[in-house]
């Protein structure tokens, strides 16, 4: 069995979102329930939900805590959005990426958890 | 105690000097939408009410007691107490309710607190803020939470 199974684009840019989000100490995905996540295989990668739009191109909605203490998060979020975009260019699949929505659905302190009500 | 109502201050108008405001679009652009839950404007603009000098605490009184109680059980986040907003598109509304320290000029404090939380809601978050209503619902006076002596032996 191929350890390394070939994976949609659609997988692709959730596994790049899911790298900048984890590289950006200023914030952390939700873990919401369940309700905000991308099955990838076996796993899920959370606060993250790629969709194949009409279009063809993959939209990306990135679920996420701002951490504490509060910094201008417009300012994140394009540096998260600027950084996605480049994993896809380097991957040659910047035409297939959409949107990129970003929910901030709270603001913690970094140990206080993922969750949302 | 009656309550000091202070209200509304329409940024851009006499006494919006601290806002940086002029976008009126939501935040968004070709790359996609940005929502920032109320949750993360009311804490925002709690903390940065809780920095300004004169300000005890936020809350009224019944929702302060209850809140010692509900923090204490990990129920509640002082930072969000005494402060309810109302966040559209681009634009948010902060009604804030606070006790200041005895002896403070409350229109001073309040004129601060107001500027305060126009000026890091608005960096913090890049929504307008349209308005700042803010109740001074009691002064604390040195000694308030000491208990009282015991007047028999």
């Amino acid at each position: 069995m191929d350890p390394h199974p070939p994976i949609s684009s659609r997988i692709a840019i959730a596994r790049f979102a899911e790298q900048a989000v984890a590289a950006d100490t200023g914030v952390s995905p939700t873990e919401g329930g369940g309700r905000w996540l991308t099955r990838d295989g076996e796993r899920t990668i959370p606060g993250i939900v790629a969709t194949a739009s009409g279009d063809g191109r993959v939209e990306v909605g990135l679920h996420l805590i701002a951490h504490l203490p509060p910094r201008p998060l417009e300012q994140q979020v394009e540096n998260l959005r600027s950084e996605i975009l480049a994993s896809a260019r380097q991957a040659r699949l910047a035409e297939g990426l959409g949107r990129i929505d970003v929910t901030i659905h709270d603001l913690r302190e970094a140990d206080e958890g993922g969750g949302v009500a | 105690m009656s309550d000091f109502q202070n209200e509304k201050s329409e940024t851009g108008g006499d006494s919006g000097s601290g806002s940086t405001g002029s976008r009126s679009e939501p935040l968004e652009s070709e790359q996609g939408r940005t929502t920032i839950a109320d949750g993360v404007v009311t804490k925002v603009a709690g903390i940065s009410a809780a920095e300004v000098p004169g300000v005890h605490e936020l809350g009224a009184g019944a929702a302060r007691a209850v809140g010692a109680v509900t923090q204490k059980v990990g129920l509640m986040d002082s930072r969000t107490q005494g402060v309810s907003v109302e966040v559209g598109e681009a634009e948010a509304a902060v009604d804030l309710t606070v006790v200041i320290d005895y002896g403070e000029s409350i229109p001073e404090v309040s004129e601060e607190v107001r500027q305060q939380v126009i000026k890091r809601v608005e960096g913090i978050t890049g929504l307008q803020v349209v308005e700042v209503n803010i109740s001074v619902n009691d002064l604390y006076f040195p000694g308030d939470d000491e208990p009282e002596e015991s007047r028999v032996a």
